[in-house]
């Protein structure tokens, strides 16, 4: 999986470490709401049917329940298309060097932000709700310099391991000796 | 005053073409975007598989219906020539 992914733009020397989604349970939340959703206009029409059996004898509101009922459900399809492609598209890819954030927001928007790992002051990882408790998964928040807006994971699997994994990566990055600087042509003249 | 019934048929149409649109975008970002691998691939196949059912419902109840009937409004109401409709 890490191989397939191609890391747009790497640094010299970067690996990347693990490529991170939402918890595999909000997909199945997902896939649990679409099913209810399909499922409700067959029950309505069951009902209407049960209430009004001419229902499909009218001249203009039998069309009309058809075409409602197929745009109705050709809808929620494409919304869970896009609800599944949200969760795909939505990633964290922590290498040994930084965090990408790359985030799809709608139909036309898509964030890709970064966080060297040598800047990294505070990881805080939040398990709240039964339902994360139960299936262990979190948000975890990861804390630069004061003024700077934190940087987000939402609902991953395993906040605690994930911020395990970044406090290590972290030391380790602090660990190694700095390169030095290089000076430019007109420094050096 | 009356109207053809398949006055009522381009609303539908117009949404299709709509949906059908966001549905090219939706693959577009998923083969442009997402992780090339078996997952990517198996939501493309479900998807494209159950949108064909889906139209291909849609069509098998659409066209059961009389289009070419007009309809008169302000007038004594009508009812509509009895026709299959499709079992599943």
């Amino acid at each position: 999986m890490l191989s397939a992914y191609r890391l747009a733009g790497p640094l010299p020397g970067e690996k990347v470490v693990t490529i991170l989604h939402r918890d595999i349970f909000i997909v199945l939340k997902r896939i649990l709401l679409f099913i209810v959703l399909l499922a409700l206009p067959v029950a309505l029409l069951f009902m209407l049917n049960r209430l009004f059996p001419a229902l499909n004898q009218g001249l203009i509101v039998w069309p009309i329940i058809v075409m409602s009922a197929s745009a109705y459900l050709l809808f929620i399809w494409l919304l869970f298309f896009f609800s599944i492609i949200d969760y795909l598209l939505d990633v964290w890819i922590i290498t040994d060097q930084r965090i990408i954030d790359i985030r799809q927001s709608g139909f036309f928007s898509r964030t890709i932000s970064e966080l060297r790992l040598s800047r990294i002051q505070d990881i805080t990882s939040d398990v709240s709700g039964v339902w994360a408790t139960i299936f262990k998964y979190g948000n975890l928040k990861v804390q630069t310099a004061a003024q700077e807006e934190k940087f987000h994971f939402e609902e991953v699997g395993h906040p605690e391991r994930v911020r395990d994994l970044l406090i290590r990566l972290s030391s380790v990055h602090e660990a190694a000796p700095a390169p030095a600087p290089s000076l430019s042509r007109h420094e050096v003249a | 005053m009356s109207f053809s019934l398949s006055l009522l048929f381009y609303p539908y149409l117009l949404f299709i073409a709509v949906w059908v649109i966001l549905s090219l975008v939706g693959f577009y970002h998923l083969l442009r975007f997402g992780i090339k691998g078996l997952g990517t691939l198996l939501l493309a196949v479900v998807y494209l598989a159950g949108a064909l059912g889906l139209l291909q419902l849609s069509y098998d109840y659409l066209v059961a219906i009389p289009w070419e009937t007009r309809v008169s409004i302000l007038s004594p109401s009508v009812t509509m020539p009895s026709f299959e409709i499709p079992k599943y």
